[in-house]
C-alpha cells in the first residue's frame, strides 16, 4: 500500500527570521527564532525538544514509538528530547498507515533525512568554531570538537543552522554503532495507557457538543422511506433527529442511509433510537443470505477464471500418478477492534476541525473536499490515538456521517457506533472458496492449480486499481510460497455483485492464502506419508536465490527454508507426539518481505474437543528496530488470527448481519490464549513490516495440528462448525 | 431529574441523571472521567470494568440510582503515582498495545488480588477472561498478573 514517503526538505518554518543574524556566540542564542525545520519531519525548538511529525497513526502497533527511536539514533540525542506527533494532512504530503510499511518505510527512507539534519547542524558547528565540520561529532545531543572545551547544542545552533543550506546526504549511523536501534523499548504512551489518561478519539470532547448514534438501515442499498421521531424527541437529552441520506454502496466513502439522534450525551442518543419509528425501503439486497452467497460461489468456482499467474506449462504436469482435488471455504469476518468507530467534528461556513481516530486521513481530507467544497486551508483533521482498527479505519465513513451531522446541526458533534453498529453495519473481510487440485508423482507434485471465488476489494471501492480485469491483491499471495512444483495455474473469479462491503482486514488475503496454500501443502505431504515439515524442505531444495514475485518484491527461498527449519528446532518437532497431541507447521512471505514459520501443537480429546496448546513462531523481519514491539505484533497476529478462525463468522439473513457483538462474533479469550514462543532471526535485511505477519501461518498451522492430532482435515472455518472449540 | 452522590476515587461528586443512565455514561460524558472505556454497553467485553466497593463491575450494566453514596474506583484513582503493583507489573510487561481495554484488564486484576494475594491459575482465568482484547495481549498479561502477585509480596 503506502510504500512511498512523501518528504520535502528545505522547508523553513521561520523563514522571515532568519536575516542578519552573526555568527558570534550572543547571538546564537538570541530569541529572535523559536524554532526551526529543516524538512517535513523535524522541528527544533528553542527549548531543546525535537517535534517529530510523521504521517503514521498510532493504533497500537507502536509505529511511531518506534520512528522516534530511529530519530534519536540518526540525531544522537536522548530519546526523552523527541516529541513525537501526527501530521495534519494537506495537499503536500500523504498522511496515511498501511500495509505493515510504516517501519520499513522510516527505516528506508526516515533515516537518511533525520541524518542530513544532523549534518545540517554539524556544519553549523563548524561554521561557529571555523573548523572543518568533518572533525565536529555528536553524542547525547552535544556537538564537540577536540580544539574547544566547550560543547554546542542543537537549540543554541537554531539560528546558524536555519541560514545554511540543508546538506543532501549525509552518512548514516552505521548498525554496530546503535544505541537505540535492536534495543527494547517501551510504547511511547506506555503511561498513559496505564491510568487511562491516554485519549481516544471517543475522548475528545469540545464546549457546546452533541453527541450522535446512527440507526442505519439494515440492508445494503436500503433508503428510508417513513420516520416518525415524535418518542424520540421526548426523550430527556435528545436535541434532534436527522436523516442521512447515505451514499453509493459501491464507493470508497460509502456511508447507508440512516436516521441520526443527537443528545446532551451518548446514552440518550442510543436510547433516543429505539424510540423511533422507522420505515425501511430496504431494496434488493433482503434476500441476500448464506445459502445464496454459497451457491453463487459454488457456480462462480465452475466458470472460467482468469488466470493471473501460471509457472510452466501442462506438459509439466505428470498425471500418471494420483491426483487431488478439494475445496476450501473462509468466511466474512468482522475487524470490531475495542474501539467502536467514532468521530467528532465542528463544521462552520468558515471552514471545519475534524478529531478522528483515522489511519487514511489523507483519503479522509479529499473526501471532506468533494463533500464540502472546501480548500485544504479550511479543513483541519487531528489525528487522535486509535484503539485498534485492523484495517477498518482505513474508510471515513464514520467521519462523514459527523461532519455531516454537524453542519446540519449547527454545533459539534462527537458520532458513536455501539458494538452492534460495529457488527452489523461493519466493512467485512470478504469470504471466499478455492478449489486446489495437485498432481502427485513420485511422493512429489508435478502441478498445482488453484482457483479462487471471493469479492474483490479494488473491484467494488477503487476499481481502477485493476490490471486487466484482475485483483492482483485478490491471489498473489499463492505466489509467496516458493515451493519447487513444475506447473503452477492461479485462476481468479470475482463474485462482485454480492452486495456486501468488503474491505482490508490485517493481512487481508494473505491470511485465506496462506490456510489454503499451507493446508493443500500438508494434504499433499500426508498423500505421500511424508513428515510435512520434511516435505516443505524437499519442496525448498534448489538455490535458484533471490525469486521476484511482482515488480520490485524479490522473495528468498532461503530465508523461508531458513524460518521453518528454526522453527523446528524452536518447536521440538521431531519429539514423540503425547497421546491424543499434534503439531502443525506452516510459513509465510508477504508482501512487505518479512518471513514467518509457526509450529501449532494441540490436542483433540472425546467429541473432538480441541485444545490449542502453544504456538512457536520464527519471524526474519529484517533489522529489528524496536524488539519489544516486534514481539507484540507478533503475539498480536497470533492472537487476532486464532479469535477469527475458532468461533468467528459473519453470517446474512434477509440481506441483513446476524451476528450482534462479541457474544455471537466471540473473540478469543484470556483462558483461551495458547503460550506463544517467539524466535526473531537476525538479519541483514533492512528493517521490513511485522504487523500482518504471525496471523498468515497461524490458521493452518492449527488445522494442520489437528490434522496431526484426530485426522480431521479442517477445509473451512471457523473450527466451531466441526469441533467443540 | 434526581440528584445522585457518588463516591468516586474518594471524592464525592453531585449529578443530576435519570435514575436508569449507567454509571459508564454518568462518569464519561457527564462528569468528563474518561479513562473508563465504553466498548459494548451490553456487559461482554469488560472494557468498562471499575471497581464498586471492592469489587470488579461493568459499568455499562449499572444504573446510577443504584451507586448513590457507593464507593466507586476508576482507573483514574488507582494511584497518584502510576504505581499501584499492577500498574507496575504492566509497565514490567509491557503490556498495552492499542491500550483501549487496558482499564478494564487493570481494574480487574486490581479487583482480583484485593480479593486473593494468591489466587489460583483457575481463579486467575476465570476473572481475566471476563475482559477482552482485540490486540492479543493476553501473553503479557499472564506474565503481569504473576509478577503483580510478586510485587504485592514486598513490604
Amino acid at each position: 500500500m503506502n510504500r512511498r514517503l512523501f518528504l520535502s526538505t528545505a522547508t523553513l518554518a521561520s523563514g522571515s527570521l532568519i536575516v542578519g543574524v552573526k555568527t558570534r556566540a550572543n547571538t546564537l542564542i538570541s530569541p529572535s527564532i523559536e524554532d526551526f525545520q529543516p524538512n517535513r519531519l523535524l522541528i527544533f525548538q528553542k527549548d531543546g525538544l525535537i517535534r517529530l511529525i510523521t504521517n503514521k497513526a498510532e493504533m497500537g502497533q507502536g509505529t511511531n514509538s518506534s520512528i522516534a527511536l530511529l530519530a534519536a539514533e540518526e540525531l544522537c540525542v536522548p530519546l526523552e528530547w523527541i516529541r513525537q506527533e501526527v501530521r495534519i494532512p494537506d495537499e503536500k504530503s500523504f498522511v496515511g498507515t498501511g500495509g505493515s510499511w510504516g517501519m520499513a518505510g522510516y527505516y528506508r527512507g526516515g533515516r537518511p533525512i533525520f541524518a542530513t539534519a544532523r549534518q545540517l547542524f554539524v556544519n553549523a558547528a563548524g561554521k561557529y568554531w571555523a573548523v572543518d565540520p568533518s572533525q565536529v561529532t555528536v553524542t547525547d545531543g552535544k556537538f564537540r570538537h577536540p580544539s574547544k572545551a566547550e560543547s554546542l547544542t542543537y537549540s543554541s545552533l537554531l539560528e546558524l543552522a536555519s541560514q545554511l543550506e540543508v546538506p543532501e546526504e549525509a552518512p548514516l549511523i552505521s548498525a554496530g554503532e546503535f544505541k537505540f536501534i535492536g534495543k527494547p523499548h517501551p510504547h511511547a504512551h506506555l503511561e498513559q495507557q496505564l491510568n487511562g489518561t491516554l485519549t481516544y478519539g471517543v475522548d475528545q470532547q469540545v464546549d457546546g457538543m452533541l453527541y450522535a448514534s446512527i440507526e442505519r438501515c439494515p440492508v445494503t442499498g436500503g433508503k428510508l422511506k417513513e420516520l416518525d421521531s415524535t418518542a424520540t424527541l421526548k426523550f430527556a437529552g435528545v436535541k434532534a433527529v436527522i436523516p442521512l441520506e447515505g451514499t453509493d454502496w459501491e464507493v470508497y466513502d460509502y456511508f447507508p442511509a440512516g436516521v441520526a439522534v443527537l443528545a446532551t450525551n451518548s446514552w440518550a442518543a442510543q436510547q433516543g433510537r429505539h424510540l423511533l419509528e422507522i420505515e425501511w425501503d430496504l431494496g434488493g439486497n433482503q434476500k441476500l443470505n448464506n445459502a445464496f452467497i454459497q451457491k453463487h460461489f459454488s457456480e462462480k468456482l465452475d466458470e472460467e477464471g482468469v488466470l493471473f499467474h501460471e509457472k510452466g506449462t501442462k506438459s509439466d504436469t505428470d498425471e500418471t500418478g494420483t491426483t487431488l482435488t478439494a475445496i476450501y471455504d473462509t468466511p466474512f469476518w468482522s475487524h470490531s477492534p475495542m474501539e467502536p468507530m467514532n468521530t467528532l467534528a465542528h463544521y462552520t461556513v468558515e471552514g471545519c476541525e475534524i478529531w478522528t481516530p483515522c489511519h487514511m486521513q489523507s483519503r479522509l481530507l479529499a473526501a471532506i473536499k468533494k463533500l464540502t467544497g472546501f480548500s485544504d486551508q479550511q479543513i483541519k483533521i487531528h489525528t487522535t490515538y486509535l484503539g485498534g482498527s485492523f484495517g477498518r479505519r482505513l474508510l471515513v465513513d464514520y467521519a462523514l456521517e459527523a461532519l455531516l451531522l454537524s453542519k446540519a446541526s449547527g454545533k459539534p458533534v462527537h458520532l458513536l457506533n455501539t458494538r452492534i453498529d460495529e457488527t452489523q453495519q461493519g466493512h467485512y473481510m470478504p469470504a471466499g472458496k478455492y478449489r486446489m487440485k495437485s498432481s502427485i508423482k513420485g511422493g512429489r507434485p508435478t502441478s498445482l492449480n488453484m482457483k479462487v471465488v471471493s469479492l474483490s476489494i479494488y473491484a467494488q471501492r477503487e476499481p481502477d486499481q485493476l490490471k486487466d480485469g484482475v485483483d492482483h491483491s485478490l491471489g498473489d499471495d499463492f505466489l509467496r510460497y516458493p515451493y519447487e512444483i513444475p506447473h503452477l495455474k492461479y485462476e481468479q473469479v470475482l463474485a462482485n455483485n454480492i452486495q456486501i462491503p468488503a474491505l482490508w482486514w490485517r493481512g487481508t488475503f494473505a491470511n485465506t492464502a496462506g490456510f489454503v496454500m499451507e493446508s493443500w501443502i500438508d494434504e499433499l505431504a500426508h498423500i505421500g506419508q511424508a513428515d510435512p515439515l520434511e516435505f516443505r524442505l524437499s519442496l525448498l531444495q534448489e538455490t535458484d536465490g533471490l525469486i521476484q514475485v511482482r515488480g520490485e518484491e524479490m522473495m528468498d527461498k532461503g530465508i523461508f527454508r531458513q524460518v521453518i527449519e528454526e522453527v523446528a528446532k524452536l518447536s521440538n518437532w521431531k519429539e514423540e507426539r503425547k497421546k491424543n497431541h499434534g503439531k502443525g507447521v506452516a510459513a509465510c512471505f508477504t508482501f512487505f518481505e518479512s518471513y514467518a514459520a509457526i509450529v501449532a501443537e494441540v490436542s483433540v480429546v472425546g467429541k473432538k474437543k480441541l485444545h490449542i496448546h502453544k504456538l512457536s513462531c520464527v519471524v526474519e523481519c529484517g533489522q529489528v528496530v524496536n524488539p519489544n514491539l516486534v514481539r507484540a505484533q507478533v503475539e498480536g497476529g497470533i492472537v487476532f488470527a486464532l479469535s477469527a478462525m475458532l468461533k468467528a463468522s459473519i453470517n446474512f439473513e434477509g440481506g441483513r448481519v446476524v451476528e450482534h457483538s462479541f457474544g455471537d462474533y466471540p473473540t478469543l479469550i484470556y483462558e483461551e490464549c495458547p503460550e506463544i514462543e517467539i524466535l526473531l532471526l537476525p538479519s541483514n535485511r533492512p528493517a521490513c513490516g511485522a504487523g500482518e505477519l504471525s496471523n498468515i501461518p497461524t490458521f493452518a498451522a492449527v488445522t494442520n495440528a489437528i490434522f496431526d492430532a484426530c485426522g480431521l482435515r479442517v477445509r473451512s472455518l471457523p473450527l466451531s462448525r466441526h469441533m467443540e472449540v | 431529574m434526581p440528584t445522585y452522590n457518588l463516591l468516586i476515587n474518594g471524592t464525592t461528586h453531585e449529578v443530576e441523571a435519570p435514575g436508569e443512565m449507567p454509571l459508564l455514561w454518568v462518569l464519561r460524558d457527564l462528569l468528563h472521567l474518561k479513562g473508563t472505556k465504553y466498548g459494548c454497553g451490553l456487559g461482554i467485553c469488560g472494557s468498562c470494568t471499575l471497581m464498586v466497593e471492592g469489587e470488579a463491575r461493568r459499568a455499562c450494566l449499572l444504573p446510577v440510582q443504584a451507586m448513590d453514596r457507593r464507593a466507586i474506583t476508576t482507573i483514574e484513582g488507582l494511584s497518584d503515582n502510576n504505581d499501584h503493583p499492577v500498574q507496575q507489573a504492566w509497565r514490567e510487561e509491557h503490556v498495552p498495545q492499542c491500550g483501549y481495554c487496558q482499564s478494564g484488564q487493570i481494574m480487574q486484576a486490581v479487583a482480583l488480588l484485593q480479593k486473593d494475594t494468591n489466587p489460583s491459575n483457575e481463579q486467575i482465568q476465570e476473572a481475566m477472561s471476563q475482559v477482552l482484547c482485540r490486540c492479543g495481549t493476553y501473553p503479557r498479561i499472564k506474565k503481569a498478573i504473576q509478577s503483580a502477585i510478586e510485587l504485592s509480596k514486598r513490604p
